[in-house]
């Protein structure tokens, strides 16, 4: 089950017009996420189970939003973090959010993942679990930590290095580091109905793809970067066929481009 | 060790006085026509590995044989045909299908115990039969390319089940693993046809799904504005084992838009010129039948630019390189390796088949025989059959390891060989400066089915077999002689031109090499007739420029009103109308998709037939459509 991608899009619309906010800060969604009743079943590539508490330089804040539904926000200095369940994924340096509603009136539970990778060096990610529980009108979590996420394969091309993790939920998540050498670079999902949805580039060199196992079959992300004057494309495609495994595969090509003679 | 002379008797025996089907099939031994037979479905190819005798069967069209190369050895014990194999296909009770295509038929083989093939059944299919498919079923199902048809038979008795008329030019079919459905590629066109095998109705349905589709959403992130939206050539398809995705290679175009793109620099800026095409794979969802990675549901194109803006910026002058495999005759799939036989380059190219369009993944190309037209695998190794080079080539794909054997002899004659070889090759600078090949926009000698932005206006590439007996030459009538008429239009491509000696070899090809579909004795039914009679009357006068004794053209200038807004003439060329029928779109600048919607549109602009009915308009397309 995944939210509706155009409520993704619609509240990066919204978030571009308006309020301040980190601009690194995307994709939240803008129907807030209804809190789930119950837990999922495990996937094949699980998320574990809590191992103890958060790192304690990691906060979880939990507000109103003013408009009936919770901000649910993780913090983590000098990281890129993440907040992602099935339906909806955010990301952003050093903090980001998802929005959360409760349904009816009765006591509710539910989870959200979080992961974190520091924005400068080598690329190890944590990840935890925000345990929600709602009730009259309030909602409170508790962040724990569990297991680090499965590395499904890694890619160490000559312009980007990269680790990609099962997301435990049946997908991909991909980090990557670009080179400080890098001129110009920018992200794309090519798959997704938004050019910047689940896509998220670092001022650092690091970025962040979620490549969620989609109704479509297929999620791609590419990466463009022009190192001298030599450009470089970093695709990464993540396929769901119906009645086959699910794969995933880096692939980077490349172009001198032509230079204008002086 | 060749049976030339047992084995042209054998096939002569039952091809004397065959209908359709033919009276003496089936054999005894063979299982009746209404047995329902649940096997697996088995793919046709120039060549096609055995894997229970470890062995390919090769469809050898030059030398008109069958042969059955030893993967061991490379021996290979050659049948003669009476005809031009295309495709074998391996029947479920071990018995070798082909497409005879200048006969317009399909054989069904029987393998002796030396090897040989002996034919037990013909049967008449529509004209220019082209890829061969098994269902799990049993049927065979034959694309005819030329009279663009799915025709399905009995794959014991060969009897006719069902037939279904498809869009221009379709050539590879292939079954799904349930026998529900079959995918059919086309030459031209954007699409592919999907037909319900099992089901009663058979209508066939298009999807869009070429085009580099998601190459060209990577284009336009990365701000390399130069996009290819068209498509062509999509000769070949495979499914993967589970039935769960197509694969389709194929030529993404650009034929609308300048490639010229200017980047910034002194003086105002460098013009960089992309290519005209490049090799793109389509990954289509079987089951949802669509495009992988592309559609409907997905940002809109100018979001995309805004991702380029944001980031990456219009700093790509020009995209990555890609795939060295334009002209893909043939596709295999082993397990993650998407292998296609490049004709243009002789080589097998070696995709990642995981990717959304592999032909941006490559692995690694390996050198095969010149003009490969043929590819399958099994147990990690590929076989190559390479029709120009008639060479066996046989790759362990872990290694990469190759071991290549000639077969068999070139029977064309020197000259028109060599302009073969001339005619497919890519990377060719004198051709072109993009290394596109002559046979990128004339594949076979027939046509991209495409528009081209000229100089000299847009212009509709023609179909060229069987049109070049007399000259003058081109839109304009400018050159009397082909061959100065080829050297313009290497000229206008940006190649520096090959030397005399070359461009007669062309020409010697142009002439002599290619060949024209077979249609026998063309039915001409009531409505062709009275088509005709309107046709040649003084009062339609349709035959005073396109006169019958001389392949239906004057060969001179007309000025009918067809000038475009960027045309910088009036005047065109009568064309010739052999082939007519299956040459679409229609005029200089493809205004019309239909000849129906030429002849409704045509008032007394050539010929009068204003005054004509609609029934009459009927019966002259019918006419047309004979030639």
């Amino acid at each position: 089950v995944s939210a509706p991608r155009s409520a993704v899009a619609a509240v990066a619309a919204f978030l571009a017009t308006g309020i301040s906010i980190d601009p690194a800060v995307r994709s939240a969604p803008e129907t807030p996420l209804p809190l789930a009743h119950r837990e999922p079943e495990l996937p094949v590539h699980e998320l574990g189970r809590p191992t103890g508490a958060a790192p304690l330089d990691i906060r979880l804040e939990i507000s109103p939003d003013g408009h009936g539904a919770h901000r649910v926000i993780v913090r983590r200095p000098g990281f890129l973090v993440s907040l992602r369940d099935e339906r909806a994924r955010s990301a952003g340096a050093e903090w980001t959010q998802l929005r959360v509603a409760l349904e009816g009136g009765g006591a509710t539970t539910g989870r959200l993942v979080w992961e974190t990778t520091p924005l400068e060096g080598p690329i190890t990610t944590t990840r935890g679990m925000v345990h929600l529980a709602g009730a009259g009108g309030t909602l409170s979590g508790e962040i724990v930590e569990t297991p680090p996420p499965e590395v499904a394969t890694l890619w160490n091309g000559p312009h980007a290095k990269c680790l990609a993790y099962h997301d435990g939920f049946g997908g991909f998540s991909v980090l990557c580091r670009l080179p400080k050498t890098v001129r110009v670079k920018g992200v794309a999902n090519l798959t997704g109905r938004d050019a910047l949805e689940d896509a998220w580039l670092m001022p650092s060199g690091l970025a962040r793809f979620d490549l969620a196992r989609s109704p479509s079959g297929a999620e791609g992300r590419v990466i463009g970067l022009i190192e001298g004057v030599t450009a470089v494309v970093l695709s990464v495609e993540g396929r769901f066929p119906l009645k086959d495994v699910p794969s995933l595969m880096f692939h980077e090509s490349s172009r001198r481009q032509p230079v204008a003679a002086f | 060790v060749h049976r030339r002379g047992l084995a042209l008797l054998a096939l002569g025996a039952v091809a004397l006085g065959c209908g359709s089907p033919s009276a003496e099939a089936p054999s005894a031994e063979a299982p009746a026509a209404s047995e329902p037979a649940q096997g697996e479905a088995a793919r046709g190819g120039s060549l096609v590995i055995d894997p229970g005798s470890w062995s390919a069967w090769i469809a050898d069209s030059d030398n008109h044989a069958l042969h059955d190369v030893d993967l061991v050895t490379l021996a290979a014990v050659t049948t003669p045909l009476e005809g031009t194999p295309e495709q074998v296909a391996i029947v479920a009770d071990g018995r070798i299908a082909v497409t005879l295509r200048d006969r317009n038929q399909v054989a069904l083989l029987d393998v002796e115990a030396d090897g040989t093939a002996r034919a037990v059944s013909i049967a008449d299919v529509a004209c220019d039969p082209f890829g061969l498919a098994v269902t799990p079923q049993g049927e065979i199902l034959v694309t005819s390319a030329f009279c663009h048809r799915l025709t399905a038979l009995d794959g014991a008795s060969l009897e006719e089940r069902w037939a279904v008329d498809l869009a221009r030019e379709p050539r590879a079919v292939v079954a799904t693993p349930d026998g529900a459905r079959a995918f059919v590629t086309h030459l031209v066109g954007d699409a592919v046809t999907v037909v319900d095998v099992a089901a009663k109705d058979h209508t066939p349905r298009r999807v869009r799904a070429l085009g580099g589709l998601y190459r060209n959403r990577v284009d336009r992130a990365i701000g390399a504005g130069t996009l290819h939206p068209a498509a062509a050539l999509a000769y070949a398809a495979v499914l993967s084992p589970s039935g769960s995705t197509l694969y389709v290679p194929h030529l993404a175009e650009q034929n609308g838009a300048s490639t010229v793109r200017t980047i910034p620099g002194a003086y105002g800026g460098v013009p960089v010129e992309e290519d005209t095409s490049f090799a793109s794979v389509a990954v289509v969802a079987a089951e949802a039948e669509r495009a992988v990675g592309a559609g409907l549901m997905l940002a809109p194109d100018e979001a995309l630019d805004r991702a380029a803006f944001l980031g990456v910026a219009a700093d790509f002058a020009v995209a990555p390189d890609p795939a060295p495999c334009r002209q893909a005759r043939a596709v295999a799939l082993a397990d993650e390796r998407l292998l296609v036989a490049s004709q243009g380059t002789g080589e097998l190219v070696e995709l990642d088949a995981r990717a959304l369009d592999p032909a941006m993944s490559v692995r690694r190309t390996i050198r095969v025989g010149d003009g490969p037209t043929g590819v399958d695998a099994v147990s990690g190794i590929a076989a190559v059959w390479s029709q120009v080079a008639h060479e066996v080539a046989l790759v362990e794909l872990e290694s990469g390891a190759v071991e290549r054997a000639v077969i068999a002899p070139d029977p064309l004659p020197p000259d028109v060989a060599a302009g073969r070889r001339l005619f497919l090759t890519e990377r060719d600078r004198r051709i072109s400066r993009d290394g596109r090949a002559c046979a990128a926009c004339h594949p076979e000698g027939r046509d991209d089915g495409l528009v081209w932005k000229l100089g000299a206006g847009p212009r509709q590439t023609p179909t060229i077999v069987g049109r070049l007996d007399r000259g003058p030459f081109g839109w304009q009538a400018k050159h009397d002689h082909l061959e100065d008429n080829m050297r313009e239009t290497m000229g206008r491509l940006g190649g520096s031109v090959l030397p005399e000696p070359d461009l007669s070899r062309l020409a010697a090809f142009l002439r002599r090499g290619l060949v024209a579909p077979t249609r026998v004795d063309p039915p001409r039914d009531d409505l062709a007739s009275r088509g005709k009679e309107l046709f040649t009357s003084a009062r339609v006068g349709c035959s005073g420029c396109h006169r019958v004794e001389t392949s239906f053209s004057d060969r001179t200038l007309h000025d009918v009103g067809s000038r475009s807004t960027t045309d910088t003439s009036s005047r065109f060329r009568t064309p010739p109308l052999l082939f007519v029928g299956s040459t679409a779109p229609y005029f200089h600048d493809g205004r019309y998709p239909t000849l129906e919607a030429l002849l409704a549109d045509n008032f007394d602009r050539m010929g009068q037939t204003s005054q004509l009915s609609r029934d009459d308009l009927r019966a002259l397309a019918a006419f047309l459509r004979t030639l």
